[in-house]
């Protein structure tokens, strides 16, 4: 398991502010945050995790600092907040996590769905994304 | 299968090897390809963006397989895919983008018509020795395209076999503004069906193109082109897996096969009368230098010294410009289409005094951001602070619907010079124990000067049409992908690896047969020009065949 339970909660809900489910589907909706989770545990990406499980933590240490909540109880408000807080720090390792986690909630939202996000095509139908253009059309993805 | 001697074993199968079979199978021969990569049926290739990209599906792993690279930044090797091709059946016409450009004519002769700026060399035949089999090369694997629009390029002894590629309706715009600041547009030459061709389907105008194998087999590939029609004669073999680890020679020094490792890593020898080696210009000169032999001791082929020298890439330019959809009722902008493909040769040569050479490249226009992750990547940006939430969303939205991109991408010439080179590594092995190829780099400023040039005349055309937010995306970079250069063809054994037959000057039945050869790298996406050569080579080892001298 690469997440604690504590992790995966922050996550999913990082994840759904980095793509709100303001005026349609988000990082809910395509179970980005859960794709990520599958990523963090897939050859190549396992390097990640000390570097999710820091930043993760530095949220719900600005939540509780900020606000006196765990991160996850934080109003949509709120955790953005925290997310601006985060994002002015200056530490390097830390950029280079949450663009990591912008880059992947990215992937979660838009990737086929054959690799566990974007749930039911709902990234491409929210984008107008022909299907011709997702590399879906074809059938099977040749892995 | 028969164990005996082959008439010719071929090692690589991608654009230097993949003519080469077709045409000595088709005369006759013996023929057997070894492949170090796995064979793919079409329907095989990812089309999806994750898994073509992430999974590798085409690149070797760094551990097992790496290159390793110097230069003058950095202190110690590094581990790098600079230099790598596709490893698999068809090599790099799998996953080319398929821009099948001729060169200029000055391009074979850029020392007398330039001067001795670095390691600039003639090639020691012109583009009317090749042109016959540009014109052969564009039929075997089909290349769509409209002959006598561009008023640079070379005489040209036939029209293309196949009509140009449907394009975005953006195209005729951009065109005509092209012409109306007196340029000369012409559609960029693929080798992708615009219509069914030798058995082949049509494109279906999907975008998993460039990057990608195409899984209806429109691409031009070698894999799909020339090797099962090479097959289809029954005299040619072609062996996937193989990974080549040493060609061997006879006491009188001729070669006299090679040596490969299969999937399980026994070792084979394949006894053969003549060898050619198109493993792509890293590699194929990794192989040489890893033959050696009491005849040989620096390796195969490299009494002068010269294997791996002169190595080549390109320079890589690209830029690209937005269009908002709203602000241009009289642009036909909303179409979704991959291909917008135009191009012009008119930034071919820079004016004198801007450079230490003044040669640009071929300019190639295209809609930008169709894939969804790979827009979505670039819509996110490399800048700090990285957009998300509701400001990330919106500007996706704004991507995909109300804005259009357009980029432009120019390959020009990567200047040879003698800190550029490949040598076997002292200290970093592959996976079957042998030196990987550490690859030296210095990119000369000439580069960097040339992609300023190209990118501001990309952006005048763009910024005429009423595009904003003008980017560049690579200024004078690096191919990554092609290679040339590291066998130099030549007249004077002392100073190249190769005659002008692309036969070592050495070794009398051994042949280099990718961009190995090229003294220099043209101002385009050089893959015709080593398909075509290939054929040329194979011309000429018929002839010599036929007269008993390779038996």
């Amino acid at each position: 398991m690469a997440l604690t339970g504590e992790e995966r909660k922050i996550l999913a809900a990082a994840a759904e502010r980095i793509l709100p489910s303001d005026d349609g589907p988000g990082a809910a909706e395509t179970g980005a945050a859960a794709y990520i989770e599958r990523l963090l545990e897939t050859d190549g990406f396992r390097s990640w995790q000390p570097l999710f499980e820091d930043g993760l933590g530095r949220f719900e240490e600005l939540a509780e600092e900020l606000f006196a909540l765990p991160f996850p109880s934080c109003d949509a408000d709120q955790r953005d907040e925290v997310l601006r807080r985060f994002q002015a720090e200056p530490d390097r390792l830390r950029r280079a996590f949450f663009r990591k986690l912008v880059s992947f909630t990215l992937e979660g939202f838009l990737c086929d769905p054959a690799h566990g996000g974007n749930r039911g095509g709902l990234g491409w139908s929210y984008l107008g994304v022909p299907e011709v253009h997702t590399g879906h059309c074809l059938g099977k993805t040749g892995e | 299968m028969t164990p005996g001697i082959r008439d010719a074993v071929i090692i690589g199968s991608g654009a230097g090897g993949g003519p080469l079979a077709l045409a000595l199978s088709r005369a006759g021969l013996d023929v057997l390809v070894l492949e170090k990569g796995p064979r793919h049926r079409p329907e095989e290739y990812p089309a999806d963006e994750l898994a073509n990209q992430r999974h590798r599906f085409f690149l070797p792993y760094l551990d097992g397989e790496p290159h390793t690279v110097v230069t003058p930044k950095t202190t110690r090797p590094v581990r790098t895919e600079l230099g790598w091709i596709a490893t698999c059946v068809g090599g790099g016409t799998v996953h080319m983008g398929a821009f099948l450009y001729r060169f200029h004519p000055d391009d074979f002769r850029m020392r007398s018509r330039f001067g001795p700026v670095e390691e600039l060399a003639d090639w020691p035949f012109g583009y009317e020795e090749l042109e016959p089999y540009y014109t052969l090369a564009e039929r075997e694997v089909g290349v769509a395209g409209q002959a006598g629009l561009n008023p640079f390029e070379g005489p040209r002894s036939g029209p293309y076999p196949l009509p140009p590629l449907d394009s975005h309706p953006l195209a005729p715009w951009l065109e005509e503004a092209c012409r109306k600041r007196g340029l000369h547009p012409f559609p960029t030459p693929r080798s992708i069906n615009s219509r069914p061709y030798q058995g082949r389907p049509a494109c279906i105008y999907c975008s998993a193109c460039a990057g990608y194998g195409c899984r209806v087999g429109a691409k031009g590939s070698t894999a799909e082109a020339l090797l099962p029609r090479a097959e289809a004669t029954g005299r040619c073999e072609v062996r996937p897996e193989c990974m080549v680890k040493e060609v061997t020679v006879d006491r009188q020094g001729r070669a006299s096969g090679c040596i490969y490792l299969d999937r399980e890593g026994r070792e084979h020898e394949v006894p053969a009368r003549v060898v050619f080696v198109c493993a792509s210009a890293v590699e194929s000169a990794r192989m040489l230098l890893l033959s050696r032999s009491p005849r040989f001791p620096d390796g195969l082929a490299n009494g002068s010294g010269r294997v791996g020298r002169h190595l080549q890439f390109h320079g890589v330019t690209m830029g690209q410009g937005r269009f908002r959809i709203g602000d241009h009722p009289e642009l036909p902008l909303s179409a979704w289409h991959p291909f917008l493909g135009v191009s012009l040769m008119d930034h071919y040569f820079l004016p004198e005094g801007v450079s230490a050479l003044p040669k640009g490249g071929l300019l190639r226009f295209d809609i930008d951001g169709t894939v969804p992750l790979a827009t979505a990547e670039m819509v996110m940006g490399e800048s700090e602070p990285v957009p998300w939430g509701a400001d990330l969303k919106r500007r996706l939205r704004e991507h995909f619907q109300e804005h259009r991109t357009v980029g432009f991408e120019a390959f020009h010439d990567f200047l040879p010079n003698d800190r550029t080179f490949v040598e076997l590594d002292p200290e970093v092995k592959d996976r079957w124990g042998l030196p990987v190829a550490r690859i030296h780099l210095d990119v000369p400023e000439h580069h960097r000067i040339a992609g300023r040039w190209l990118l501001e005349h990309g952006f005048e055309i763009l910024d005429g049409l009423g595009a904003v937010d003008l980017r560049a995306t690579s200024v004078g970079g690096t191919s990554a992908y092609l290679v040339h250069g590291t066998c130099r063809m030549g007249s004077d054994p002392r100073t190249s690896v190769l005659d002008e037959h692309c036969r070592a000057h050495e070794v009398p039945n051994l042949y280099v047969v990718d961009g190995s050869f090229m003294p220099t790298s043209g101002g385009a996406a050089p893959t015709l020009t080593i398909l075509a050569n290939s054929f040329r080579v194979a011309d000429h080892v018929l002839g010599r065949w036929r007269a008993g001298e390779l038996r």
